[in-house]
C-alpha cells in the first residue's frame, strides 16, 4: 500500500488480486446480492485510490480497508433507501452451477435462507461485527478498530447477536411449521 | 437467552479458546442450571451453520470492472497533468454532472407539462404539451441508452425497468435492448431484457432479433425464456431456430422439453 500510496497505482492491482475475494464476501453477507456486491468491491478500490494519501502505515492495511468497505456499505445503503428499493436479485446462475441435485439443494437452500433472513433482521453493526468474526476471521481487537470502539464493546455486540440470532432462528423456525 | 455475565465464558467456549479452570467453571454452570445446555448447543449449530454458508465465485466482471476503473483514473490524472486547468475542470464538471443534469432536465419538463396541463385552453398548448412529451420520451430513450452501456449490472438492469415505461418505441431503445440481450454478461439483466422486448413484440424488428438471438445464447434459463417469449408472440419462423437449438449436445435437458413443448405450441 506504501508503494501506491508513493504513486505507484498499479500495485493496486497486487492488492485486489489478495483482498477482493475475501472483501466480496463481506459484501454478498451483507447484501446477499452477487452485482451489487462485485460493485460495492469495485467502490472500495476506488475509494482506496482517491484517499491513498490518508493511509499513514500506523495500522494493519486490511483495517483501513475494511473501515473503508464499511462506509461504501453505508453509503450504499442510505442510497437504497433513499431510492426505496429492495434488492432481492437471486443468483440463478450459481444455483445452476451447484453440484448437488434439486432436493438438496431446495433443502440447503431453505436452511440457509432462514439464517439469511434471521441475520438480516440484526442490527447492521452487530451483522456487521459477527461477519468480520465469524466469517472473515478477525480478532476483536481488529474489529474493535474497524467499528471504532472499545474491544469489549465488541465482545458485547457479538454475543448479544448471537444470542438473538437463536432466538430469532427459532422463531422463523415455528413460522415456517404453521406455514 | 443466556444471561449476558457468562458472556466471557460463552464467547470462549464458541471461540474454542477455553482453559481448564474456564471449562471447569462452565460445567458447574451447566450442571447448576445458571447457563442452559440446549441454549448453548443451538448456539454452537448456529455457528457451525453459519460457517457452512455458501458464497458464490465473484465473476469475471469484478475484475475487468476494476482495471477499467484502474485505467480510466490513470488517464484521468495524467490529463490533469497536461491539459491546462480551466478545460479539465470543465470536462470534469461535464462529466460528473451528466446524468444529474439529465435528470434534473427531465423534473423540470415534467414539472413544466403539469403546470402546462393546468392551463391548457387552446389548442396551441395541447400542440407544445405534445411535443414536450416527445421531447420527454426521447430524454428517457437517451438515459436508458447511457445507463444500459454502465459497468455496473445493477445501473443495467435499471435501465432495462426504465425502458419498459417508455410507450412509444425508439429505435435507438431498441438495437439498446437487442445489443444487450445478445451480449451482456449478467443473465439477470438478459432476462429482464426479453421481458420487455416482448413487450415491443408487434414491431418485426423486436421479433426478427429475438429469434436471431436463440442460437447465440449459452445459459439454459435466456434460451428457456427465449423459447417461452417465441409461444407468447406466436411466432412461427422461430420454429426453425429452435430445432437448431436442438441439435446442440450441450443443450440442457429441461430445456430440451421446454422447446420441444414451445415448437408444439407454435406449430
Amino acid at each position: 500500500m506504501m508503494k501506491v500510496k508513493s504513486g505507484d497505482i498499479d500495485q493496486l492491482g497486487l492488492l485486489f488480486e489478495r483482498h477482493s475475494k475475501p472483501l466480496f464476501g463481506f459484501f454478498y453477507r451483507l447484501t446477499n446480492n452477487a452485482p451489487v456486491s462485485e460493485d460495492l468491491v469495485q467502490n472500495v478500490f476506488m475509494r482506496i485510490l482517491r484517499y491513498r494519501h490518508t493511509f499513514n502505515g500506523d495500522g494493519k492495511f486490511t483495517t483501513w480497508m475494511y473501515q473503508i468497505a464499511r462506509n461504501v456499505h453505508i453509503d450504499h445503503f442510505r442510497k437504497e433507501k433513499k431510492m426505496g428499493q429492495k434488492d432481492d436479485l437471486i443468483d440463478w446462475e450459481q444455483m445452476q452451477s451447484d453440484g448437488r441435485n434439486a432436493h438438496e439443494q431446495l433443502e440447503h437452500k431453505s436452511d440457509f435462507n432462514l439464517l439469511k433472513k434471521a441475520m438480516a433482521r440484526l442490527s447492521v453493526e452487530k451483522r456487521e461485527a459477527l461477519i468480520l468474526s465469524r466469517f472473515q476471521g478477525m480478532k476483536y481487537e481488529e474489529i474493535a478498530d474497524i467499528q471504532d470502539c472499545s474491544l469489549s464493546a465488541v465482545k458485547v455486540r457479538i454475543f448479544r447477536a448471537m444470542n438473538e440470532l437463536k432466538e430469532i432462528v427459532a422463531n422463523l423456525e415455528k413460522e415456517h411449521r404453521y406455514d | 437467552m443466556i444471561d449476558e455475565k457468562y458472556m466471557d465464558l460463552v464467547t470462549a467456549y464458541l471461540d474454542g479458546t477455553l482453559g481448564k479452570q474456564q471449562e471447569a467453571e462452565l460445567d458447574e454452570y451447566l450442571e447448576r442450571g445458571l447457563i442452559d445446555r440446549d441454549e448453548l448447543h443451538r448456539m454452537s449449530i448456529l455457528q457451525h451453520e453459519m460457517q457452512e454458508m455458501p458464497v458464490p465465485e465473484p465473476s469475471s466482471r469484478m475484475q475487468t470492472g476494476f482495471i477499467d476503473q484502474l485505467e480510466s483514473f490513470k488517464k484521468e490524472a495524467a490529463g490533469w497533468q497536461q491539459v491546462s486547468g480551466w478545460a479539465e475542470w470543465l470536462n470534469k464538471i461535464k462529466q460528473t454532472f451528466m446524468l444529474p443534469r439529465l435528470a434534473v432536465g427531465l423534473a423540470v419538463l415534467v414539472i413544466g407539462i403539469g403546470i402546462g396541463s393546468l392551463f391548457n385552453t387552446n389548442q396551441k398548448y395541447k400542440k407544445q404539451l405534445n411535443q414536450l412529451s416527445h421531447q420527454v420520451t426521447s430524454m428517457r430513450a437517451m438515459m436508458v441508452v447511457n445507463m444500459l452501456n454502465q459497468p455496473s449490472s445493477f445501473e443495467r438492469l435499471k435501465a432495462v425497468n426504465i425502458s419498459s415505461t417508455i410507450d412509444h418505441t425508439n429505435d435507438k431503445v431498441i438495437n439498446a435492448l437487442l445489443k444487450t440481450l445478445n451480449n451482456d454478461p449478467n443473465v439477470n439483466v438478459r432476462l429482464a431484457t426479453i421481458d420487455v422486448l416482448v413487450q415491443h413484440g408487434s414491431d418485426p424488428r423486436v421479433r426478427e432479433g429475438l429469434v436471431r438471438s436463440i442460437n447465440r445464447q449459452k445459459s439454459p434459463l435466456i434460451q428457456a425464456a427465449l423459447a417461452d417469449a417465441m409461444v407468447v408472440l406466436q411466432d412461427t419462423s422461430s420454429v426453425k431456430e429452435l430445432r437448431k437449438l436442438l441439435q446442440r449436445k450441450d443443450l440442457n435437458q429441461t430445456v430440451k422439453t421446454k422447446i420441444h413443448s414451445s415448437i408444439t405450441k407454435l406449430l
